[in-house]
């Protein structure tokens, strides 16, 4: 086959629309229509060769659904938050109230006690000791108690209970795997580019771009779990609850996770976490029963998503055919997770 | 402009102009207007998706997110420009960021079904045009399609998307040129190496013998 000249090819090049396989090109010099003839060629052997495939049927069910749910809202609805967005509220909102109550907790004691003007202070401590009411009050309040009450004003993050500060460093194992989850994008919606030529997509784009970098929850929330554990360790410990505090530093991570706190004390998002592990640890009955409880207590369709698709991998592992039915129903809580589904597939030992 | 070919423009005029109403009923609440338009463009797109990524599975998830922004745009949606021009957008713009996350996943050898044909005098091409069953056995029917897949495949992904937009969606170049984001002379460029490179991959399957010694007559010299 000849070389064409750049002429030639500027001719091949706006020949080649006309082009459809089994046409008979008639357009320029004679190399130019030998060229086109075969390609022409190639795009009969490649019609032949590849024919459109049908989508199977049930594939779009969950679109069709989501689009008639979305119809429900009569305005547009706002994003669905993610869990990364929504779950570090729940932490903020719980321990200061936590943290008020104690506090409250020990004024009453202080004000309305048996003897208020008889050392309150060491009485405090000695109950403590004998672990008939946690201690309550960081040392650095022990002056403050001889004081009015009225002077010390609540701070959150005094006044931990010891099952507090261990439930906080439970917290914390789990933030750190939250932090890899929402690192492997199993927390996030996936952020794809979404020009448009009418610029609405490109918004959204840049919407959900701009979300993204505000949804990545791992540094600030294990920064504020941190701080909660630095600041309610010391006041466990200081204030009297040495046996417990001394326990507490002793403990390891694995002894800690052990000793996590009651499963009734877990949010959806911690029994989820704590269910995935056992899922990739190939304990799957467990981590069944583990995403039922977070089931139960989900709020949000993207928990109530990710329990369902665990259950459903899980069967789906043990060749249940019951799976179907759980990871279509994850897909219509948040279709969305078929990006993690397809993931943890790839992840399944 | 051939005749053929205005027939063909105002056809797509005609149904751009149907999805456009279709996408703004589905914004006044109207499902079964987005059911339609789903109806009408799933195989296309799924069939785009399908020869880009090189997986059922991940071409159905791509298809679902496709979709599901579609959804999701519903109400600040404008009819600026063609509705599959857009969708076929988002498309594209998933695939690029497929391949970027996995780069490896168009990785398809082409050593496997080479040569395996090449005993017949007859061209390929001849054979398949014929609509006689005993001229391509299913076997032969088989290596064929993965030979031709497999040199689709390994096409560079700006020649690909091309190719297959073209060939499989029947977009015109100036269709493809803003989903790509380039001019109209790039995607002829892309197009016409795109055939390039299939033509020296699959040449042997559609020449005749003696066409196919010239070939290799001509390339050694």
């Amino acid at each position: 086959m000849p070389e064409l000249t750049p002429d030639e090819l500027s001719a091949l090049e706006d020949a080649l629309e006309g082009l459809t396989g089994g046409s008979r090109p008639d357009a320029g010099s004679p190399p130019v229509q030998a060229r086109l003839q075969e390609y022409d060629q190639v795009l009969t052997l490649c019609r032949a060769s590849l024919p459109t495939e049908s989508v199977p049927p049930e594939v779009l069910d969950g679109v069709l659904r989501q689009a008639r749910a979305e119809l429900d809202t009569s305005t547009p609805p706002p994003r669905e938050p993610t869990a990364t967005e929504s779950e570090p509220r729940q932490p903020r909102w719980w321990y200061p109230t936590f943290a008020l109550a104690g506090v409250g907790l020990l004024l009453a004691l202080l004000i309305w006690g048996p003897r208020p003007s008889e050392k309150p202070r060491s009485e405090a401590l000695a109950t403590a000791e004998r672990g008939a009411v946690p201690p309550l009050r960081a040392p650095g309040d022990a002056a403050g108690a001889t004081q009015p009450a009225t002077s010390a004003p609540p701070e959150p993050t005094r006044g931990r209970e010891p099952s507090e500060a261990e439930a906080a460093d439970v917290a914390k194992l789990e933030s750190v795997e939250l932090a890899v989850m929402d690192h492997a994008g199993l927390g996030e919606k996936p952020a794809g580019r979404q020009g448009a030529p009418d610029g609405t997509i490109a918004s959204e784009s840049a919407a959900s771009a701009t979300s993204g970098r505000a949804a990545q929850p791992a540094r600030p929330r294990r920064s504020f779990k941190e701080k909660k554990l630095k600041s309610s360790r010391p006041a466990a410990v200081d204030g009297g609850a040495a046996v417990a505090g001394s326990a507490l530093k002793r403990r390891s991570k694995d002894a800690v996770a052990a000793a996590a706190p009651p499963e009734s004390s877990l949010t959806a998002k911690n029994l989820l976490v704590r269910a995935h592990r056992l899922r990739r640890e190939g304990r799957c009955a467990e981590a069944r029963r583990t995403y039922r409880r977070a089931l139960a207590r989900a709020q949000s369709p993207r928990h109530r998503g990710l329990a369902e698709a665990g259950i459903g991998l899980c069967l789906e592992q043990a060749g249940e055919p019951e799976a179907k039915q759980h990871l279509g129903a994850a897909l219509d809580h948040d279709p969305t997770l078929s990006t993690w589904i397809a993931a943890e597939r790839r992840r399944a030992p | 402009m051939t005749a053929r070919q205005e027939d063909l423009r105002e056809q797509s005029d005609a149904e751009s102009r149907e999805d456009v109403r279709l996408m703004l009923a589905y914004q006044q609440g109207d499902v079964t207007a987005f059911e339609e338009l789903v109806r009408r463009h799933r195989r296309g797109l799924y069939n785009f998706l399908l020869r880009s990524v090189a997986s059922r599975s991940r071409a159905e998830e791509l298809l679902q997110e496709v979709l599901l922004r579609v959804v999701r745009s519903r109400a600040r949606y404008q009819p600026r420009a063609k509705f599959t021009t857009w969708v076929y957008t988002i498309a594209r713009n998933l695939c690029v960021d497929e391949s970027r996350r996995r780069p490896q996943w168009r990785e398809v050898s082409l050593e496997a079904p080479r040569g395996r044909s090449e005993d017949s005098s007859t061209s390929l091409r001849q054979r398949l045009a014929t609509s006689e069953p005993t001229s391509v056995g299913p076997a032969e029917a088989r290596q064929i399609r993965e030979r031709v897949a497999a040199a689709v495949a390994n096409l560079p992904g700006d020649q690909r998307e091309v190719f297959v937009l073209r060939q499989v969606n029947e977009l015109s170049f100036r269709e493809i040129a803003e989903i790509a984001s380039v001019s109209e002379n790039t995607v002829k460029s892309r197009m016409r190496y795109a055939l390039e490179k299939l033509r020296s991959e699959l040449g042997e399957l559609y020449r005749s013998e003696p066409e196919r010694d010239d070939a290799t007559t001509r390339h050694h010299a």
